[in-house]
Protein backbone atom coordinates (compact mmCIF):
# COMPACT_ATOMS: atom_id res chain seq x y z
CA UNK A 1 0.00 0.00 0.00
CA UNK A 2 2.38 2.55 1.20
CA UNK A 3 5.29 2.19 -1.15
CA UNK A 4 2.82 2.35 -4.01
CA UNK A 5 1.88 5.96 -3.36
CA UNK A 6 5.17 7.32 -4.53
CA UNK A 7 5.43 4.82 -7.36
CA UNK A 8 2.10 5.57 -8.92
CA UNK A 9 2.80 9.26 -8.56
CA UNK A 10 5.97 8.73 -10.54
CA UNK A 11 3.76 7.69 -13.41
CA UNK A 12 2.04 11.08 -13.31
CA UNK A 13 3.83 12.09 -16.47
CA UNK A 14 1.61 9.72 -18.38
CA UNK A 15 -1.31 12.04 -18.30
CA UNK A 16 -4.78 10.84 -19.15
CA UNK A 17 -6.48 12.53 -22.08
CA UNK A 18 -9.11 15.14 -21.30
CA UNK A 19 -12.16 12.99 -22.10
CA UNK A 20 -10.74 10.10 -20.07
CA UNK A 21 -10.20 12.39 -17.10
CA UNK A 22 -13.73 13.78 -17.42
CA UNK A 23 -15.20 10.28 -17.63
CA UNK A 24 -13.23 9.24 -14.56
CA UNK A 25 -14.42 12.31 -12.65
CA UNK A 26 -17.98 11.41 -13.60
CA UNK A 27 -17.55 7.84 -12.34
CA UNK A 28 -16.10 9.10 -9.05
CA UNK A 29 -19.07 11.46 -8.73
CA UNK A 30 -21.56 8.64 -9.36
CA UNK A 31 -19.90 6.36 -6.82
CA UNK A 32 -19.84 9.15 -4.24
CA UNK A 33 -23.55 9.69 -4.92
CA UNK A 34 -24.20 5.98 -4.48
CA UNK A 35 -22.45 6.11 -1.12
CA UNK A 36 -24.37 9.18 0.04
CA UNK A 37 -27.80 8.52 -1.47
CA UNK A 38 -28.10 4.91 -2.71
CA UNK A 39 -31.86 5.41 -3.06
CA UNK A 40 -31.20 7.46 -6.20
CA UNK A 41 -30.02 4.37 -8.06
CA UNK A 42 -32.17 1.55 -6.78
CA UNK A 43 -35.38 1.19 -4.84
CA UNK A 44 -34.63 -2.43 -3.91
CA UNK A 45 -33.72 -3.17 -0.30
CA UNK A 46 -30.16 -4.59 -0.09
CA UNK A 47 -31.07 -6.56 3.05
CA UNK A 48 -34.42 -8.00 1.95
CA UNK A 49 -34.05 -11.77 1.59
CA UNK A 50 -36.39 -13.82 -0.57
CA UNK A 51 -35.75 -17.59 -0.59
CA UNK A 52 -38.10 -18.01 -3.55
CA UNK A 53 -35.91 -15.72 -5.66
CA UNK A 54 -32.48 -17.09 -4.62
CA UNK A 55 -29.58 -17.34 -7.09
CA UNK A 56 -31.46 -15.87 -10.04
CA UNK A 57 -29.48 -14.95 -13.15
CA UNK A 58 -29.42 -11.29 -14.20
CA UNK A 59 -32.75 -10.22 -15.66
CA UNK A 60 -34.93 -7.14 -16.10
CA UNK A 61 -36.20 -7.45 -12.53
CA UNK A 62 -32.78 -8.04 -11.00
CA UNK A 63 -30.22 -6.33 -13.23
CA UNK A 64 -27.30 -8.19 -11.71
CA UNK A 65 -29.26 -11.22 -10.49
CA UNK A 66 -29.80 -12.27 -6.88
CA UNK A 67 -27.54 -13.96 -4.31
CA UNK A 68 -28.02 -17.18 -2.35
CA UNK A 69 -30.47 -15.47 -0.01
CA UNK A 70 -32.48 -13.88 -2.79
CA UNK A 71 -31.09 -10.40 -2.18
CA UNK A 72 -30.78 -8.11 -5.18
CA UNK A 73 -27.10 -8.01 -6.20
CA UNK A 74 -27.37 -4.59 -7.86
CA UNK A 75 -28.90 -3.09 -4.70
CA UNK A 76 -26.12 -4.63 -2.62
CA UNK A 77 -23.44 -3.27 -4.93
CA UNK A 78 -24.98 0.24 -4.83
CA UNK A 79 -25.45 0.18 -1.05
CA UNK A 80 -22.03 -1.42 -0.59
CA UNK A 81 -20.37 1.75 -1.91
CA UNK A 82 -20.84 3.41 1.46
CA UNK A 83 -18.92 0.92 3.62
CA UNK A 84 -16.22 0.43 0.98
CA UNK A 85 -15.68 4.18 0.58
CA UNK A 86 -15.84 4.76 4.33
CA UNK A 87 -12.95 2.36 4.76
CA UNK A 88 -10.93 3.85 1.90
CA UNK A 89 -11.57 7.52 2.65
CA UNK A 90 -11.35 7.03 6.42
CA UNK A 91 -8.05 5.18 6.16
CA UNK A 92 -6.61 7.80 3.81
CA UNK A 93 -7.67 10.71 6.04
CA UNK A 94 -6.20 9.10 9.15
CA UNK A 95 -3.02 8.12 7.29
CA UNK A 96 -2.51 11.61 5.84
CA UNK A 97 -3.17 13.32 9.18
CA UNK A 98 -0.80 10.99 11.03
CA UNK A 99 1.71 11.32 8.20
CA UNK A 100 1.63 15.13 8.37
CA UNK A 101 2.11 15.15 12.14
CA UNK A 102 4.89 12.55 12.08
CA UNK A 103 6.57 14.13 9.07
CA UNK A 104 6.46 17.68 10.43
CA UNK A 105 7.70 16.44 13.79
CA UNK A 106 10.55 14.49 12.24
CA UNK A 107 11.55 17.49 10.12
CA UNK A 108 11.12 20.40 12.52
CA UNK A 109 11.25 19.22 16.14
CA UNK A 110 14.40 19.21 18.20
CA UNK A 111 16.77 16.30 17.91
CA UNK A 112 15.36 14.51 20.97
CA UNK A 113 11.92 14.28 19.40
CA UNK A 114 12.83 14.16 15.72
CA UNK A 115 15.28 11.27 15.92
CA UNK A 116 12.93 8.82 17.67
CA UNK A 117 10.13 9.84 15.28
CA UNK A 118 12.36 9.23 12.31
CA UNK A 119 13.43 5.84 13.68
CA UNK A 120 9.78 4.93 14.27
CA UNK A 121 8.94 5.76 10.67
CA UNK A 122 11.91 3.72 9.44
CA UNK A 123 10.90 0.72 11.52
CA UNK A 124 7.29 0.91 10.33
CA UNK A 125 8.57 1.12 6.76
CA UNK A 126 10.36 -2.17 7.35
CA UNK A 127 6.98 -3.94 7.38
CA UNK A 128 5.08 -4.34 4.14
CA UNK A 129 1.97 -2.18 4.67
CA UNK A 130 -0.55 -4.99 4.29
CA UNK A 131 1.18 -7.02 7.01
CA UNK A 132 1.12 -4.06 9.36
CA UNK A 133 -2.60 -3.82 8.70
CA UNK A 134 -3.10 -7.53 9.45
CA UNK A 135 -1.15 -7.11 12.68
CA UNK A 136 -3.35 -4.20 13.77
CA UNK A 137 -6.50 -6.13 12.91
CA UNK A 138 -5.39 -9.11 14.98
CA UNK A 139 -5.16 -6.73 17.93
CA UNK A 140 -8.13 -4.39 17.53
CA UNK A 141 -10.55 -6.89 15.99
CA UNK A 142 -12.92 -6.71 13.02
CA UNK A 143 -15.12 -3.93 11.72
CA UNK A 144 -15.28 -0.97 9.34
CA UNK A 145 -13.43 1.43 11.63
CA UNK A 146 -10.91 -1.20 12.67
CA UNK A 147 -10.03 -1.95 9.03
CA UNK A 148 -9.69 1.76 8.26
CA UNK A 149 -7.38 2.20 11.23
CA UNK A 150 -5.33 -0.86 10.30
CA UNK A 151 -4.80 0.32 6.74
CA UNK A 152 -4.00 3.82 7.96
CA UNK A 153 -1.23 2.41 10.17
CA UNK A 154 0.19 0.68 7.12
CA UNK A 155 -0.03 3.77 4.92
CA UNK A 156 0.96 6.56 7.33
CA UNK A 157 4.74 5.93 7.33
CA UNK A 158 4.85 6.46 3.57
CA UNK A 159 3.11 9.80 3.89
CA UNK A 160 5.31 10.74 6.84
CA UNK A 161 8.40 10.18 4.73
CA UNK A 162 7.04 12.36 1.93
CA UNK A 163 5.96 15.12 4.35
CA UNK A 164 9.36 15.12 6.03
CA UNK A 165 11.23 15.40 2.73
CA UNK A 166 8.84 18.06 1.48
CA UNK A 167 9.07 20.04 4.74
CA UNK A 168 12.85 20.00 4.66
CA UNK A 169 12.72 21.23 1.06
CA UNK A 170 10.27 24.06 1.77
CA UNK A 171 12.04 24.87 5.04
CA UNK A 172 15.15 25.87 3.14
CA UNK A 173 13.23 27.89 0.53
CA UNK A 174 13.90 31.62 0.34
CA UNK A 175 10.50 32.75 1.54
CA UNK A 176 10.72 30.68 4.69
CA UNK A 177 14.26 31.79 5.43
CA UNK A 178 13.21 35.43 5.03
CA UNK A 179 10.15 34.92 7.28
CA UNK A 180 12.47 33.57 9.94
CA UNK A 181 14.81 36.51 9.45
CA UNK A 182 11.85 38.91 9.76
CA UNK A 183 11.03 37.34 13.12
CA UNK A 184 7.69 35.77 12.18
CA UNK A 185 6.46 33.44 14.93
CA UNK A 186 7.37 29.77 14.27
CA UNK A 187 3.75 28.64 14.60
CA UNK A 188 2.71 31.15 11.97
CA UNK A 189 5.46 30.04 9.62
CA UNK A 190 4.34 26.43 9.91
CA UNK A 191 0.67 27.32 9.50
CA UNK A 192 0.93 29.91 6.74
CA UNK A 193 4.00 28.88 4.77
CA UNK A 194 5.00 25.30 5.41
CA UNK A 195 1.71 23.44 5.70
CA UNK A 196 0.03 24.80 2.55
CA UNK A 197 3.09 23.99 0.46
CA UNK A 198 3.44 20.53 1.95
CA UNK A 199 -0.21 19.55 2.02
CA UNK A 200 -1.15 20.58 -1.50
CA UNK A 201 0.98 17.98 -3.30
CA UNK A 202 0.14 15.52 -0.54
CA UNK A 203 -3.59 15.77 -1.17
CA UNK A 204 -3.07 14.84 -4.79
CA UNK A 205 -0.93 11.87 -3.76
CA UNK A 206 -3.65 10.91 -1.30
CA UNK A 207 -6.18 10.80 -4.15
CA UNK A 208 -3.99 8.26 -5.91
CA UNK A 209 -3.39 6.49 -2.59
CA UNK A 210 -7.15 6.30 -2.05
CA UNK A 211 -7.37 3.69 -4.80
CA UNK A 212 -4.83 1.57 -2.95
CA UNK A 213 -6.60 1.88 0.40
CA UNK A 214 -9.90 0.87 -1.21
CA UNK A 215 -8.16 -2.21 -2.65
CA UNK A 216 -6.56 -3.07 0.69
CA UNK A 217 -9.85 -2.53 2.53
CA UNK A 218 -11.73 -4.82 0.18
CA UNK A 219 -9.05 -7.50 0.63
CA UNK A 220 -9.33 -7.38 4.42
CA UNK A 221 -13.08 -7.47 4.38
CA UNK A 222 -12.96 -10.31 1.85
CA UNK A 223 -11.00 -12.22 4.50
CA UNK A 224 -13.91 -11.61 6.87
CA UNK A 225 -12.40 -8.76 8.86
CA UNK A 226 -14.78 -6.05 7.71
CA UNK A 227 -18.27 -4.88 8.73
CA UNK A 228 -20.49 -7.62 10.12
CA UNK A 229 -22.94 -9.27 7.75
CA UNK A 230 -25.49 -8.48 6.46
CA UNK A 231 -24.04 -4.97 5.95
CA UNK A 232 -23.39 -4.70 2.20
CA UNK A 233 -19.70 -4.23 1.41
CA UNK A 234 -17.89 -5.06 -1.82
CA UNK A 235 -15.10 -7.23 -0.43
CA UNK A 236 -17.38 -9.33 1.76
CA UNK A 237 -19.92 -9.57 -1.08
CA UNK A 238 -17.23 -11.22 -3.21
CA UNK A 239 -16.59 -13.68 -0.39
CA UNK A 240 -20.35 -14.38 -0.21
CA UNK A 241 -20.39 -15.58 -3.80
CA UNK A 242 -17.32 -17.81 -3.50
CA UNK A 243 -19.29 -20.99 -2.96
CA UNK A 244 -21.46 -20.34 -5.99
CA UNK A 245 -18.82 -19.71 -8.63
CA UNK A 246 -19.78 -22.75 -10.68
CA UNK A 247 -23.47 -21.84 -10.90
CA UNK A 248 -23.90 -18.14 -10.04
CA UNK A 249 -20.76 -16.24 -11.02
CA UNK A 250 -22.59 -12.88 -10.92
CA UNK A 251 -22.72 -12.77 -7.10
CA UNK A 252 -18.94 -12.39 -6.87
CA UNK A 253 -18.43 -10.75 -10.23
CA UNK A 254 -20.55 -7.61 -9.77
CA UNK A 255 -18.99 -6.23 -6.57
CA UNK A 256 -15.51 -6.95 -7.94
CA UNK A 257 -16.28 -4.99 -11.07
CA UNK A 258 -17.45 -2.13 -8.84
CA UNK A 259 -14.11 -2.16 -7.02
CA UNK A 260 -12.16 -2.17 -10.27
CA UNK A 261 -14.23 0.70 -11.70
CA UNK A 262 -13.81 2.75 -8.53
CA UNK A 263 -10.07 2.22 -8.25
CA UNK A 264 -9.45 2.93 -11.95
CA UNK A 265 -11.54 6.11 -11.80
CA UNK A 266 -9.93 7.36 -8.59
CA UNK A 267 -6.44 6.65 -9.93
CA UNK A 268 -7.09 8.40 -13.27
CA UNK A 269 -8.52 11.42 -11.43
CA UNK A 270 -5.56 11.48 -9.05
CA UNK A 271 -3.05 11.27 -11.90
CA UNK A 272 -4.93 13.94 -13.83
CA UNK A 273 -4.86 16.34 -10.90
CA UNK A 274 -1.23 15.47 -10.27
CA UNK A 275 -0.39 16.42 -13.85
CA UNK A 276 -2.44 19.61 -13.54
CA UNK A 277 -0.49 20.60 -10.45
CA UNK A 278 2.68 20.49 -12.48
CA UNK A 279 3.56 16.80 -12.53
CA UNK A 280 5.43 16.31 -9.30
CA UNK A 281 8.49 17.99 -8.00
CA UNK B 1 19.62 -3.22 9.31
CA UNK B 2 19.99 -4.93 12.69
CA UNK B 3 18.62 -1.78 14.33
CA UNK B 4 15.57 -1.90 12.09
CA UNK B 5 15.01 -5.55 12.96
CA UNK B 6 15.27 -4.87 16.69
CA UNK B 7 12.86 -1.97 16.19
CA UNK B 8 10.44 -4.22 14.34
CA UNK B 9 10.69 -6.80 17.10
CA UNK B 10 9.99 -4.07 19.64
CA UNK B 11 6.90 -2.92 17.76
CA UNK B 12 5.76 -6.54 17.72
CA UNK B 13 6.52 -6.84 21.43
CA UNK B 14 4.48 -3.75 22.30
CA UNK B 15 1.62 -5.02 20.17
CA UNK B 16 1.69 -8.31 22.07
CA UNK B 17 1.69 -6.40 25.36
CA UNK B 18 -1.46 -4.58 24.29
CA UNK B 19 -3.36 -7.85 24.15
CA UNK B 20 -1.61 -9.46 27.12
CA UNK B 21 -4.87 -10.11 28.93
CA UNK B 22 -6.44 -12.14 26.19
CA UNK B 23 -3.78 -14.87 25.83
CA UNK B 24 -4.42 -16.03 29.39
CA UNK B 25 -8.05 -16.46 28.50
CA UNK B 26 -7.23 -18.15 25.18
CA UNK B 27 -4.89 -20.63 26.84
CA UNK B 28 -7.32 -21.42 29.66
CA UNK B 29 -10.14 -21.91 27.23
CA UNK B 30 -13.08 -23.66 28.86
CA UNK B 31 -11.31 -24.76 32.04
CA UNK B 32 -12.53 -23.05 35.23
CA UNK B 33 -10.38 -19.94 35.83
CA UNK B 34 -9.18 -20.59 39.40
CA UNK B 35 -6.63 -18.13 40.81
CA UNK B 36 -3.96 -20.87 40.87
CA UNK B 37 -4.52 -21.75 37.24
CA UNK B 38 -4.47 -18.04 36.28
CA UNK B 39 -1.15 -17.56 38.11
CA UNK B 40 0.23 -20.74 36.54
CA UNK B 41 -0.66 -19.64 33.02
CA UNK B 42 0.62 -16.12 33.63
CA UNK B 43 4.00 -17.45 34.74
CA UNK B 44 4.07 -19.95 31.85
CA UNK B 45 3.58 -17.05 29.48
CA UNK B 46 6.14 -14.99 31.41
CA UNK B 47 3.59 -12.33 32.19
CA UNK B 48 4.66 -12.13 35.84
CA UNK B 49 7.99 -10.53 34.97
CA UNK B 50 8.67 -6.81 34.55
CA UNK B 51 8.25 -5.12 31.19
CA UNK B 52 11.96 -4.52 30.40
CA UNK B 53 12.71 -8.09 31.46
CA UNK B 54 10.09 -9.46 29.08
CA UNK B 55 11.39 -7.22 26.31
CA UNK B 56 14.91 -8.60 26.74
CA UNK B 57 13.59 -12.17 26.77
CA UNK B 58 11.51 -11.54 23.66
CA UNK B 59 14.26 -9.90 21.61
CA UNK B 60 16.80 -12.45 22.83
CA UNK B 61 14.42 -15.25 21.94
CA UNK B 62 13.97 -13.90 18.43
CA UNK B 63 17.73 -13.71 17.99
CA UNK B 64 17.74 -17.45 18.75
CA UNK B 65 14.87 -18.13 16.40
CA UNK B 66 12.24 -18.35 19.13
CA UNK B 67 9.12 -16.56 17.99
CA UNK B 68 6.92 -17.59 20.89
CA UNK B 69 4.10 -20.09 21.11
CA UNK B 70 0.83 -20.07 19.23
CA UNK B 71 -2.11 -19.52 21.58
CA UNK B 72 -4.32 -21.57 19.36
CA UNK B 73 -2.20 -24.60 18.55
CA UNK B 74 0.09 -24.54 21.62
CA UNK B 75 3.12 -25.12 19.44
CA UNK B 76 6.18 -22.99 18.65
CA UNK B 77 5.32 -20.40 16.02
CA UNK B 78 8.57 -21.03 14.18
CA UNK B 79 7.62 -24.70 13.72
CA UNK B 80 4.17 -23.85 12.37
CA UNK B 81 5.56 -21.25 9.99
CA UNK B 82 8.41 -23.53 8.96
CA UNK B 83 6.03 -26.30 7.92
CA UNK B 84 4.02 -23.95 5.76
CA UNK B 85 6.90 -22.04 4.25
CA UNK B 86 7.55 -24.23 1.23
CA UNK B 87 4.19 -23.89 -0.57
CA UNK B 88 4.32 -20.11 -0.15
CA UNK B 89 7.89 -19.84 -1.39
CA UNK B 90 6.97 -22.01 -4.37
CA UNK B 91 3.96 -19.82 -5.13
CA UNK B 92 5.76 -16.51 -4.64
CA UNK B 93 8.79 -17.55 -6.66
CA UNK B 94 6.70 -18.81 -9.58
CA UNK B 95 4.58 -15.67 -9.48
CA UNK B 96 7.65 -13.45 -9.38
CA UNK B 97 9.26 -15.20 -12.37
CA UNK B 98 6.02 -15.06 -14.34
CA UNK B 99 5.50 -11.41 -13.46
CA UNK B 100 9.07 -10.45 -14.25
CA UNK B 101 8.99 -12.25 -17.60
CA UNK B 102 5.60 -10.80 -18.55
CA UNK B 103 6.45 -7.26 -17.48
CA UNK B 104 9.82 -7.31 -19.26
CA UNK B 105 8.37 -8.62 -22.51
CA UNK B 106 5.56 -6.08 -22.42
CA UNK B 107 7.94 -3.20 -21.76
CA UNK B 108 10.43 -4.31 -24.43
CA UNK B 109 7.63 -4.64 -26.95
CA UNK B 110 5.91 -1.32 -26.28
CA UNK B 111 8.64 1.14 -25.23
CA UNK B 112 8.90 3.98 -27.70
CA UNK B 113 6.54 2.33 -30.14
CA UNK B 114 3.36 3.67 -31.66
CA UNK B 115 1.27 5.78 -29.27
CA UNK B 116 -1.71 3.49 -29.68
CA UNK B 117 0.16 0.37 -28.55
CA UNK B 118 1.54 2.24 -25.56
CA UNK B 119 -1.87 3.62 -24.63
CA UNK B 120 -3.46 0.17 -24.85
CA UNK B 121 -0.71 -1.35 -22.76
CA UNK B 122 -0.95 1.53 -20.27
CA UNK B 123 -4.69 1.03 -19.92
CA UNK B 124 -4.24 -2.71 -19.40
CA UNK B 125 -1.62 -2.03 -16.71
CA UNK B 126 -3.89 0.43 -14.90
CA UNK B 127 -6.69 -2.11 -15.02
CA UNK B 128 -4.43 -4.86 -13.69
CA UNK B 129 -3.20 -2.69 -10.82
CA UNK B 130 -6.76 -1.67 -9.94
CA UNK B 131 -8.04 -5.23 -9.72
CA UNK B 132 -8.16 -6.85 -6.29
CA UNK B 133 -6.01 -10.01 -6.55
CA UNK B 134 -8.55 -12.13 -4.70
CA UNK B 135 -11.23 -11.15 -7.18
CA UNK B 136 -8.95 -11.81 -10.14
CA UNK B 137 -8.34 -15.24 -8.62
CA UNK B 138 -12.07 -15.84 -8.37
CA UNK B 139 -12.65 -14.76 -11.96
CA UNK B 140 -9.84 -17.07 -13.15
CA UNK B 141 -11.28 -19.92 -11.08
CA UNK B 142 -14.73 -19.34 -12.55
CA UNK B 143 -13.52 -19.25 -16.13
CA UNK B 144 -10.72 -21.83 -16.20
CA UNK B 145 -11.70 -24.27 -13.47
CA UNK B 146 -15.49 -24.18 -13.39
CA UNK B 147 -16.37 -23.29 -16.98
CA UNK B 148 -13.49 -24.76 -18.97
CA UNK B 149 -12.29 -27.32 -16.45
CA UNK B 150 -8.62 -26.85 -17.41
CA UNK B 151 -7.30 -26.58 -13.87
CA UNK B 152 -8.22 -28.30 -10.59
CA UNK B 153 -10.61 -26.35 -8.38
CA UNK B 154 -8.98 -26.90 -5.03
CA UNK B 155 -5.44 -26.36 -4.00
CA UNK B 156 -2.04 -27.94 -4.06
CA UNK B 157 -1.27 -31.56 -3.35
CA UNK B 158 -3.65 -32.99 -5.93
CA UNK B 159 -1.66 -32.26 -9.04
CA UNK B 160 1.15 -29.98 -7.93
CA UNK B 161 2.13 -28.05 -11.00
CA UNK B 162 -1.30 -27.66 -12.51
CA UNK B 163 -2.70 -26.44 -9.21
CA UNK B 164 0.04 -23.84 -9.09
CA UNK B 165 -0.84 -22.15 -12.40
CA UNK B 166 -3.89 -20.08 -11.50
CA UNK B 167 -2.68 -18.84 -8.09
CA UNK B 168 0.70 -17.90 -9.56
CA UNK B 169 -0.90 -16.07 -12.50
CA UNK B 170 -3.18 -14.21 -10.08
CA UNK B 171 -0.20 -12.99 -8.08
CA UNK B 172 1.89 -12.27 -11.17
CA UNK B 173 -0.56 -9.97 -12.94
CA UNK B 174 -0.14 -6.85 -10.77
CA UNK B 175 3.64 -7.42 -10.64
CA UNK B 176 3.88 -7.67 -14.41
CA UNK B 177 1.80 -4.50 -14.77
CA UNK B 178 3.88 -2.48 -12.32
CA UNK B 179 7.15 -3.75 -13.81
CA UNK B 180 6.00 -2.99 -17.34
CA UNK B 181 5.14 0.60 -16.40
CA UNK B 182 8.42 1.35 -14.67
CA UNK B 183 10.55 -0.59 -17.12
CA UNK B 184 9.00 1.12 -20.13
CA UNK B 185 9.69 4.54 -18.65
CA UNK B 186 13.27 3.48 -18.01
CA UNK B 187 13.68 2.02 -21.51
CA UNK B 188 12.30 5.12 -23.15
CA UNK B 189 14.68 7.32 -21.21
CA UNK B 190 17.59 5.08 -22.15
CA UNK B 191 16.59 4.93 -25.82
CA UNK B 192 16.54 8.75 -25.94
CA UNK B 193 20.19 8.92 -24.82
CA UNK B 194 23.01 9.69 -27.25
CA UNK B 195 24.49 6.20 -26.77
CA UNK B 196 21.35 4.70 -28.27
CA UNK B 197 21.71 6.91 -31.34
CA UNK B 198 25.38 5.93 -31.62
CA UNK B 199 24.55 2.25 -31.37
CA UNK B 200 21.85 2.61 -34.03
CA UNK B 201 24.27 4.48 -36.28
CA UNK B 202 26.64 1.52 -35.99
CA UNK B 203 23.88 -0.59 -37.46
CA UNK B 204 22.85 -2.54 -34.39
CA UNK B 205 19.50 -4.25 -34.63
CA UNK B 206 16.65 -2.63 -32.70
CA UNK B 207 16.09 -5.80 -30.66
CA UNK B 208 19.75 -6.05 -29.68
CA UNK B 209 19.81 -2.35 -28.77
CA UNK B 210 16.89 -2.88 -26.46
CA UNK B 211 17.99 -6.12 -24.82
CA UNK B 212 21.73 -5.47 -24.62
CA UNK B 213 22.00 -1.73 -24.06
CA UNK B 214 18.80 -0.07 -22.90
CA UNK B 215 17.51 -2.85 -20.64
CA UNK B 216 20.43 -2.58 -18.25
CA UNK B 217 19.75 1.13 -17.74
CA UNK B 218 16.08 0.52 -17.17
CA UNK B 219 16.87 -2.22 -14.63
CA UNK B 220 18.02 0.42 -12.15
CA UNK B 221 14.55 1.93 -11.98
CA UNK B 222 13.07 -1.54 -11.57
CA UNK B 223 15.32 -2.41 -8.66
CA UNK B 224 13.80 0.36 -6.58
CA UNK B 225 10.55 -1.58 -6.98
CA UNK B 226 11.87 -4.60 -5.09
CA UNK B 227 10.25 -3.50 -1.84
CA UNK B 228 6.90 -3.06 -3.51
CA UNK B 229 7.18 -6.45 -5.20
CA UNK B 230 8.03 -8.32 -2.00
CA UNK B 231 5.18 -6.59 -0.17
CA UNK B 232 2.81 -7.39 -2.99
CA UNK B 233 3.85 -11.07 -3.01
CA UNK B 234 3.51 -11.46 0.75
CA UNK B 235 0.22 -9.58 1.05
CA UNK B 236 -1.06 -11.28 -2.08
CA UNK B 237 -0.18 -14.70 -0.67
CA UNK B 238 -2.58 -14.15 2.23
CA UNK B 239 -5.61 -13.62 0.01
CA UNK B 240 -4.60 -15.86 -2.90
CA UNK B 241 -3.93 -18.85 -0.64
CA UNK B 242 -7.35 -18.31 0.90
CA UNK B 243 -9.09 -18.04 -2.47
CA UNK B 244 -7.46 -21.15 -3.89
CA UNK B 245 -7.53 -23.13 -0.64
CA UNK B 246 -3.75 -23.57 -0.74
CA UNK B 247 -1.45 -24.31 2.17
CA UNK B 248 1.06 -21.65 3.14
CA UNK B 249 2.05 -18.99 5.61
CA UNK B 250 -0.46 -16.53 4.18
CA UNK B 251 -3.23 -18.96 5.07
CA UNK B 252 -1.67 -19.48 8.50
CA UNK B 253 -1.75 -15.70 9.03
CA UNK B 254 -5.34 -15.36 7.84
CA UNK B 255 -6.52 -18.18 10.13
CA UNK B 256 -4.51 -16.88 13.07
CA UNK B 257 -6.05 -13.44 12.70
CA UNK B 258 -9.57 -14.74 12.73
CA UNK B 259 -8.84 -16.67 15.93
CA UNK B 260 -6.95 -13.73 17.51
CA UNK B 261 -3.78 -15.85 17.73
CA UNK B 262 -1.48 -12.84 17.98
CA UNK B 263 1.90 -14.63 18.44
CA UNK B 264 1.36 -16.53 15.19
CA UNK B 265 0.37 -13.38 13.29
CA UNK B 266 3.37 -11.69 14.81
CA UNK B 267 5.66 -14.53 13.81
CA UNK B 268 4.55 -14.35 10.18
CA UNK B 269 4.81 -10.56 10.15
CA UNK B 270 8.25 -10.56 11.75
CA UNK B 271 9.63 -13.21 9.42
CA UNK B 272 8.18 -11.32 6.45
CA UNK B 273 9.69 -8.05 7.53
CA UNK B 274 13.00 -9.79 8.09
CA UNK B 275 12.82 -11.17 4.57
CA UNK B 276 11.80 -7.72 3.31
CA UNK B 277 14.82 -6.06 4.96
CA UNK B 278 17.18 -8.73 3.63
CA UNK B 279 15.88 -8.37 0.08
CA UNK B 280 16.25 -4.60 0.24
CA UNK B 281 19.82 -4.98 1.50
CA UNK B 282 20.63 -7.48 -1.27
CA UNK B 283 19.21 -5.13 -3.88
CA UNK B 284 21.41 -2.35 -2.54
CA UNK B 285 24.39 -4.66 -3.04
CA UNK B 286 23.27 -5.39 -6.59
CA UNK B 287 23.23 -1.75 -7.72
CA UNK B 288 26.97 -1.54 -8.46
CA UNK B 289 26.81 -4.83 -10.36
CA UNK B 290 24.14 -3.48 -12.68
CA UNK B 291 25.56 0.03 -12.93
CA UNK B 292 29.36 0.23 -13.22
CA UNK B 293 29.15 3.98 -12.62
CA UNK B 294 28.26 3.24 -8.99
CA UNK B 295 31.33 1.05 -8.46
CA UNK B 296 34.10 2.27 -6.21
CA UNK B 297 31.92 5.04 -4.94
CA UNK B 298 30.76 3.33 -1.79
Amino acid sequence: MRSGVGLVAAQGRRRASRPALLAAELVVLLIALAALAPGLFTSADPLATDPAAAVLAPSADHWLGTDQQGRDVFARVVHGARASLEIGVGATLVAVTAGVLLGLGAALAGRWIATPLLRLVEVLLAFPGILLALLVISIVGNGTREIALAIAVGAAPGYARIVRAETLRVRSAGFVESSIALGVAPGRIVGRHLLPNVVRPLLVLATIGLGETILAGSALSFLGMGPKPPTPEWGSAIADGRDYLATAWWISFAPGAAIVATVVAVTVVGRGWHARLGGGR
Amino acid sequence: MVAVMVGAATVAFLALELVADDPVRTVIGLRPATPELLAQVRSDLGLDRSLPERWLLWVGGIAHGDLGTSYQLQRPVLEIVGEQLLPTVELALTAFLLGAAGGTLLALATAGRRPRARAASGAAELLALSTPPFWLGIVLLTVFSFQLGWFPVIGAGESGLRALVLPAVTLAVPIAAMLAQVLRDGLEQALAQPFATTARARGISELRLRTHHALRHALLAVMTLSGWIVGSLLGGAVVVETVFGRQGIGRVAATAISSADVPTVMGVVLLSSFFFVVVNALVDLLYPLVDPRLRGRA
